[in-house]
């Protein structure tokens, strides 16, 4: 029994020691793969007002403001081209850094700013997304949505329209419009 | 012997075989993400995703065989009862004996008081150590506030401990925040006299979430031919509130109150009263790791009244505390762990046929267990490794280990495997119970009777080759030790009265194998098909000195094949039609013949919040499924077709 117990220890020690040193980076999580990949397919559907600061003839850059969810996962749609222009990937360090981007994921850490954020962006004529409560209803343009497992959005027109972005209306036509939240 | 080694070693071949076949699919192809982005926003919005917060994993990555009853699978069954849904469990054992008895069981030893299956609903166990097993008539719950109800096939015991030999299921209801607004069903039909059930949830203040719920029942005797039977009905009341303390603090709290009541025109009535709370904080650090603290208590009861003479209560009350923590070590291991306590106070007074001394009982329970899961090659190969140990007052310390390796070549397909040790600890009944067994004997509990223990060995695999086809497989070997007997003692004399003495007793030991595979096809847009079927094969065996009559009985009163094929259609754009097909096989030790029965539900949408279903249960063939002996014997009673009609409004 003492043997057992011996070996039993041995193998898991083996077994700890093995993978400490194949293993590189903590696994991710599916929900963010495809919330990377809407922000991705966003783009498609957003015309961006060509006077706006960030906006560039061959580039379109993703931001993410606060705690990144995403992890390497959203750095896959690095380099991508959407409507003739390469994706580039930021995470940003405070909220000026705003103004360089297209579209900006505002993450729940960013909470208790979300109103200066906004205004922010909404001047520099960015997209807001986010997935925290109430986010459209505070004045965000883009929010997601968990239902059934699955990931919808709600898209807050008004908000667009007074950023000077004009969302496609097959976008609008996908978009949740029930109630809850 | 022989059969359960080839049948091993055939599920290990099995195991051998799928692994080139799977990795011939597809490269190593850990990230998903190119494939995801060629997806069109139709697409991605019909993708289901594992959250990332705390309901955790993705289902194919689980390594156990797992069913999930869904909130839309529960709807499209029509089903008033939990009872039934578990109908569609592939390989699940339900069999319904009267009105208000049932015996479900997975993988063998089904009987009315089935002690090898957990049921918890919200983290809160309704299984009870009295005698061991669920009352099943007890726990009617408003379907329509279940997320889910999530199945486990084989032993969960590493993790949750005692009883979770055979399986273990886990009710799960919604959040609050996901039951706003009001909603109202009421229904009619063949033996459903009246059923009604009324939910509303709102928010208070800008972060809490609730919901109140009331419901109904009123149920006729399924034999309607039966002179001495009024009534079945039941009240059931609740609440939940869910309140967002902070971005990183959740704390719920809920409870119920019931009472379900049997009349009877002989004036003995049986009516089991419950009340239960239970409150959750759950502490997020980060995203890989949180901590839950869990508290509830928990009271049932029945008090039975035969004719105008005895009056008999039983009542359980159980405290329980939980703490679990996860957190992430090293980056590539996830360990979760965590400690509990249970305490349970009985009031058992005489019955009619069995007493128990002593008639009130204090009893504890303290468990701690600890959960790691190594991930070698990551999204590929993951090693979890896991033990609980527990103290009980009657066995002292129990051991649960479990070991489980899950690879996942590629995003389509899953092979597990596991190893688990389970067992079941004695019931205050086997301890401390007279029961009069017939004429000429009397049972008496045991301080030597001992836990029955459970190795089991499983395997399984997971494709899903197209988006429309999933097919799910699991074999499983089960070697048991120490099973309960009834062993004769000496003659005895109660008021110059001869009986024999008989006495619970650990001498019984068996093998129990069989396959479980379950397909969900989806051949168009509107409609979906779910086939499921299982093959069990027990074999039991006393030691050479058992005087045990009945319990190697036990080989065939589950069923040897099931078979079930589910259709789930949208025929138009507000109309529905689901129907099913069940097929179970003999109980020949039992004398219950093979039977096939038919579901139906026609269900009508006129408008977006108003649903009206026809269902129709158990067409085309009368039967009877379960016949309990030796202890509690109750014949069968024949179960008829049954129709009724439900109206569900929500606003």
């Amino acid at each position: 029994m003492a043997i057992l117990r011996f070996f039993c220890i041995l193998v898991y020690s083996c077994l700890i020691l093995f993978t400490g040193a194949a293993y590189a980076q903590e696994a991710a999580h599916q929900e963010y793969k495809v919330k990377a990949v809407f922000l991705y397919n966003f783009l498609n559907f957003i015309d961006r007002p060509a006077a706006a600061p960030s906006e560039k003839q061959h580039e379109a850059t993703v931001c993410i403001l606060g705690e990144d969810p995403f992890g390497e996962h959203i750095d896959a749609i690095k380099g991508n081209k959407v409507g003739g222009k390469t994706i580039n990937v930021k995470r940003l360090k405070n909220i000026e850094e705003i103004k360089s981007c297209s579209a900006v994921f505002i993450s729940d850490s960013e909470e208790d700013n979300l109103e200066k954020i906004l205004q922010y962006s909404r001047k520099n004529s960015v997209l807001t997304v986010s997935d925290m409560d109430g986010f459209v209803k505070n004045g965000g343009i883009i929010q997601f949505l968990t239902k059934d497992k699955k990931i919808r959005f709600r898209i807050n027109i008004g908000a667009a329209e007074s950023a000077g972005l004009k969302i496609s209306s097959k976008l609008i036509r996908v978009s949740y419009t029930g109630g809850e939240k | 012997m022989r059969s359960l080694l080839i049948s091993c070693l055939l599920a290990i071949l099995c195991f051998f075989f799928s692994v080139p076949s799977a990795s011939a699919v597809e490269e190593n192809q850990s990230n998903d993400m190119p494939e995801l982005m060629k997806l069109s926003l139709e697409d991605l919005m019909n993708l289901e995703v594992s959250l990332a917060s705390r309901t955790g994993k993705k289902l194919s990555d689980v390594p156990a065989a797992i069913y999930v009853i869904t909130q839309e699978d529960i709807r499209r069954s029509g089903a008033l009862t939990i009872m039934d849904l578990l109908r569609m469990v592939p390989g699940f054992q339900v069999a319904q004996l009267d009105s208000t008895l049932w015996a479900i069981s997975s993988r063998g030893f089904n009987d009315r008081f089935s002690n090898k299956l957990l049921i918890q609903i919200d983290g809160r166990s309704v299984y009870t150590t009295i005698f061991s097993g669920v009352h099943w008539d007890r726990h009617d719950l408003m379907l329509e506030d279940i997320d889910r109800i999530e199945v486990i096939r084989g032993p969960g015991a590493s993790l949750w401990g005692a009883n979770a030999v055979n399986g273990v299921i886990n009710i799960v209801t919604k959040s609050a925040k996901d039951t706003q607004g009001g909603l109202v069903s009421a229904g009619h039909g063949t033996e459903e006299n009246d059923f009604e059930a009324f939910r509303y949830g709102g928010k208070i203040g800008k972060n809490a979430s609730y919901r109140v719920y009331g419901k109904h029942f009123d149920r006729e005797e399924i034999d309607r031919s039966s002179p001495d039977w009024t009534g079945w009905y039941g009240y059931r009341s609740g609440f939940r509130v869910d309140w967002d303390l902070s971005k990183k603090d959740l704390v719920t709290i809920q409870g119920d109150v019931f009472e379900n009541k049997v009349e009877k025109y002989n004036e003995s009535h049986v009516s089991n009263p419950g009340v239960n709370i239970l409150g959750r904080w759950t502490h997020v650090f980060s995203s890989t790791s949180e901590t839950v603290f869990q508290t509830y208590y928990d009271r049932t009861g029945e008090i039975s009244k035969s004719g105008a003479y005895s009056m008999t209560r039983e009542i359980v009350e159980t405290f329980d505390i939980d703490f679990q923590h996860r957190f992430r070590l090293f980056e590539y291991q996830e360990i979760v762990w965590g400690l509990g306590a249970r305490f349970i106070k009985d009031e058992l007074t005489q019955h009619d046929s069995y007493s128990f001394n002593p008639v009130s009982d204090d009893s504890y329970r303290y468990s701690g267990f600890v959960q790691d899961e190594i991930t070698i090659v990551r999204d590929m190969l993951k090693v979890i490794l896991g033990v609980k140990l527990e103290y009980n007052d009657y066995t002292a310390y129990e051991t649960q280990p479990n070991a489980r390796i899950v690879w996942t070549p590629n995003s389509k397909n899953t092979i597990w495997a596991a190893v688990s040790r389970a067992v079941r600890t004695p019931s205050r009944a086997e301890r401390t119970i007279k029961l009069y067994h017939g004429t000429s004997a009397i049972i008496y509990g045991t301080p030597n009777f001992d836990s029955e223990t459970l190795i089991a060995y499983e395997v399984g695999y997971r494709v899903q080759p197209t988006k429309k086809i999933i097919f799910d497989i699991a074999a499983f070997c089960n070697v048991y030790d120490n099973l309960l007997t009834l062993e004769q003692g000496s003659l005895i004399f109660e008021n110059g009265n001869p009986y024999m003495s008989i006495y619970p007793m650990n001498k019984m030991h068996g093998e129990a194998y069989g396959v479980e595979m379950a397909a969900d096809w989806r051949p168009l847009k509107w409609w979906q098909l779910k086939a499921s079927y299982a093959y069990l094969q027990m074999q039991l065996h006393k030691d050479t000195d058992s005087t045990d009559t009945s319990f190697e009985a036990a080989e065939r009163k589950s069923p040897r094949n099931t078979f079930s094929l589910r259709s789930i259609m949208d025929i138009a754009k507000d109309v529905e039609f689901d129907t099913g097909l069940y097929y179970v096989d003999n109980l020949s030790t039992i004398g219950i013949r093979n039977y096939t029965y038919y579901n139906a539900r026609i269900g009508w949408k006129p408008e977006k919040n108003l649903d009206m279903s026809l269902i129709m249960l158990n067409l085309f063939n009368d039967h009877k499924e379960f016949y309990q002996t030796p202890l509690f014997e109750a014949a069968p009673k024949e179960i008829r077709d049954k129709i009724y009609l439900k109206v569900t409004w929500q606003f």
